[in-house]
């Protein structure tokens, strides 16, 4: 029994879905089918699927030791450029989507060129672009860009096999990028790099090289969830990002990301996704206000560190 | 006598830093303290400062029983001293540094720092160093040499007697050193006293009125420094000399240059010229600050050189990152393990694949199978303690820690090795293992380039040694004609 404790306790990915399930059990007693249903399940992870996407960016990010604040902007932009694109410039919706992704894409390179050429701290520097980002989409998208085609709601509205489009992209990525850092031996430098920078370039690893990478998969991911959002509103809504950035670094850390770096897994960080979206689910279902749902984000995020402090010196 | 130090002992877990040693101070005198790396001095000099507080034994300042147990109480009864260790504030005017945590107050408004007398009496100081320099700079941006300076103005900025410089002039320029005697000389006719700390033997004769070696955290005696020449001093520092256990097949081929340097220069060294031949094991040897691990470091391309020519098997190359020098087959073995050569919160078959992932890898997918089966056979083969290869680096003695960073390198096959002080914290054991795998590599034509501080070890088993001072090669020597003597001395500038 203790070593079966220990176990959970030690692996993250049991103790969250052990976390999950005895959540779901309580929930299921006091809410019974008003929790306990399919179609509830699917509402919690279609509305959890950006969050989860740019749930993987930043968890990369994390085991690699940086992290980046600016993915709520990144977001927003993600979502006025494909709006701008189709609706101001008038181009197919799938080129405007390809190209706000390569935008995204390069926001997160200029992240990266700011922090590894430019020597400034990873968090000053996503502070600020997260402002700078952030501008950018109101400069852009004012209110909101609204009356999207009917081909691009159709992207973010589909169903197939019964289950809607965006939980399959999720998914798709969710694998994708679960096998990149399990399997592949350029991802997996991002764990050396994030275990000790300077040992890692001592072995020759360019750490340079990994912060691009990172950034840009973060961007690009972020900009992704961005693109998803408005196709599923049908419209572009530039102040849709804000805060996001809290949900995101907090799923990652319940999913075993270290602020240290160098540990963590993809597959880790999408459980603290859902996990952070089950709770919000019993908030919805029982009537809380949703302005609760920063406070208990926040207050999630410093229980994941100390227990992880806690964990670690037993 | 102005201080006199009776049978002070100092233990560390597991070290006897000191026992009984005697020592004893004139006024007016300058007396200096040698010995080798651990024998004891700077020990001393941090219980005298009331810094570390000793076991057993007495001090007397003018025939009374005095008790140094804190640095306040040592500061009281006139005991200033210079750290080795920089203990300046970056981020502070140079003369805020000078007066550190108490600096003169306003008499008639309570804490608040008197601003125009700090400013008056540091250019005192400075003034009395020969310094032309801006008071409101910040320490962080002096050079070292200039810090080293600071540190001089804030030692004496307190009314002393005895003047500890523990090793004052291993960063400071020539002339900078030649103003720090003068001030020195200044003082002795004053009648206050100095306690000199160096590894500089010429310069120990030259300043001294005595000296006191230390070794192995004994007393060796005190002599007359007009009386005895530097031959006899480095005699005592070493005391009897030491069996040389030799490892004597020598494998080097002196036709075929695996590596050479030419005029190369970077930070902390200058124009050093080197021939690497294949399967010899060069030693680079010399005192703490000599340069050798920032060479070590631009050849391997960590903190690339500002200039010179590298060759590698007669190519010429560019080094500008550590995948440069392993693409061009060099490794290097860090001396901090901890910091720089392991992933110590990561696992031991996770260590041996961070610098051979190429290894494992077909096809960009990484083969776990051979991963952990070339973990589980280094393992066996170099003898490393570990109940599985999914231990953790963190809680593994220094020497099993020493032989996963050798393993590591090994295991990636280059043509050249850098081992920066391979034995540095390990055990008697381990260390022979680690020569022996060394001697093994080298008879299968791999080059080592050894940086060691450990005399025994230099002479045991390199083919040739290189002696580097003050971030130059000051001489070279073949194994056969090497011994202590010759090498402390070229180590001392000699």
């Amino acid at each position: 029994m203790n070593n079966i404790l220990k176990i959970i306790i030690s692996n993250r990915t049991i103790f969250l879905l052990v976390l999950m399930f005895v959540f779901s059990i309580i929930a299921t007693i006091f809410l019974g089918s008003k929790f306990a249903s399919l179609a509830n399940l699917k509402a919690v992870i279609l509305g959890q699927t950006s969050i989860a996407i740019m749930t993987i960016g930043m968890m990369a990010l994390l085991i690699s030791g940086v992290f980046d604040l600016s993915v709520g902007s990144i977001f927003a932009l993600g979502s006025v450029f494909c709006g701008y694109l189709i609706k101001s410039v008038g181009l197919p919706y799938p080129i405007a989507m390809i190209l706000a992704l390569c935008g995204c894409g390069l926001l997160g390179a200029v992240n990266a060129f700011i922090i590894t050429k430019m020597h400034v701290n990873a968090l000053i520097t996503t502070l600020a672009t997260m402002g700078i980002f952030k501008g950018l989409a109101i400069i852009i998208g004012g209110a909101g860009i609204m009356g999207l085609p009917k081909e691009f709601i159709y992207f973010g509205r589909t169903d197939f096999l019964g289950v809607p489009s965006p939980i399959w992209y999720f998914l798709i990525i969710l694998v994708v990028f679960s096998y990149l850092f399990s399997n592949v031996a350029y991802f997996r430098k991002y764990y050396f790099v994030g275990g000790n920078e300077k040992a890692a370039t001592l072995s020759g690893i360019s750490v340079n090289h990994i912060r691009f990478t990172g950034y840009i998969l973060s961007g690009l991911l972020a900009g992704f969830g961005g693109v998803l959002h408005a196709s599923r509103l049908g419209a572009s809504i530039p102040l849709a990002g804000s805060g996001l950035e809290l949900q995101v670094i907090a799923a990652a850390v319940v999913g075993g990301a270290s602020l240290v770096g160098g540990k963590g897994t993809i597959f880790g960080g999408v459980l603290g996704a859902m996990f952070l979206a089950l709770v919000f689910n019993v908030f919805v279902i029982t009537g809380v206000s949703a302005y609760w749902i920063p406070v208990v984000n926040g207050a999630i995020l410093i229980l994941a560190v100390y227990f992880h402090v806690v964990f670690k010196k037993e | 006598m102005l201080l006199e130090a009776k049978k002070i002992s100092k233990k560390f877990p597991g070290v006897q830093a000191l026992k009984d040693v005697d020592f004893n101070l004139k006024a007016g005198e300058v007396h200096a303290i040698i010995g080798e790396n651990g024998a004891g001095k700077s020990t001393l000099m941090h219980i005298l400062s009331g810094i570390y507080e000793h076991d057993s034994g007495e001090f007397y300042i003018n025939n009374k029983l005095t008790k140094l147990n804190s640095f306040q109480k040592a500061k009281k009864n006139g005991i200033s001293i210079v750290f080795q260790e920089r203990s300046l504030f970056p981020n502070l005017s140079i003369e805020e540094n000078i007066f550190g945590a108490s600096p003169p107050k306003n008499k008639n408004i309570f804490f608040q720092i008197d601003w125009t007398n700090l400013s008056k009496k540091a250019q005192e100081y400075l003034d009395q160093l020969n310094m032309t320099i801006n008071k409101k700079v910040l320490v962080g941006e002096l050079s070292v040499a200039r810090q080293q300076m600071i540190e001089i103005a804030k030692a004496i900025s307190n009314d002393f007697k005895i003047l500890i410089l523990d090793e004052p002039t291993a960063s400071i320029t020539l002339q900078e050193t030649e103003v720090l005697f003068e001030l020195i000389n200044e003082f002795k006719k004053e009648g206050r006293s100095i306690i000199y700390i160096s590894h500089r033997l010429k310069e120990i004769k030259k300043i001294a009125d005595r000296v006191s070696v230390l070794k192995d955290g004994e007393y060796v005696g005190t002599f007359n420094s007009p009386d005895v020449d530097i031959d006899f001093l480095v005699n005592k520092m070493l005391g009897r000399s030491l069996e040389n256990k030799k490892f004597n097949d020598i494998s080097s081929s002196e036709d075929e240059i695996v590596l050479s340097l030419r005029n190369f220069n970077g930070h902390g060294f200058k124009d050093i010229n080197l021939d690497l031949f294949k399967g010899e094991i060069l030693t680079l040897t010399g005192l703490s600050g000599a340069g050798r691990t920032e060479l070590a470091y631009a050849i391997f391309g960590y903190v690339p050189a500002l200039n010179g020519q590298i060759k590698i098997y007669n190519k010429d190359s560019k080094i500008n990152h550590p995948k440069d020098a392993i693409a061009n087959g060099i490794g290097y073995l860090s001396e901090n393990r901890k910091e720089l050569g392991l992933f110590i919160g990561m696992e031991y078959r996770e260590n041996i694949e961070s610098n051979n992932l190429d290894k494992f890898t077909k096809n960009y997918i990484i083969n776990w199978g051979k991963r952990d089966k070339v973990s589980n056979e280094l393992k066996d083969k170099f003898d490393i303690k570990i109940p599985h290869i999914q231990q953790l680096v963190l809680n593994l003695s220094g020497g099993n820690q020493q032989k996963v960073s050798i393993s590591k390198w090994i295991y990636a096959n280059l043509n050249i090795l850098i081992v920066d002080e391979p034995t540095i914290g390990v055990d008697v054991g381990a260390k022979f293992a680690i020569y022996k795998i060394l001697k093994e590599i080298t008879n299968n034509g791999v080059s080592v380039l050894m940086i060691s501080s450990d005399i025994n070890e230099t002479l045991n088993i390199s083919d040739r040694i290189l002696v580097m001072f003050d971030g130059k090669i000051n001489g070279e020597l073949k194994s056969d004609e090497a011994n202590e003597e010759k090498i402390l001395k070229m180590a001392s500038g000699l």
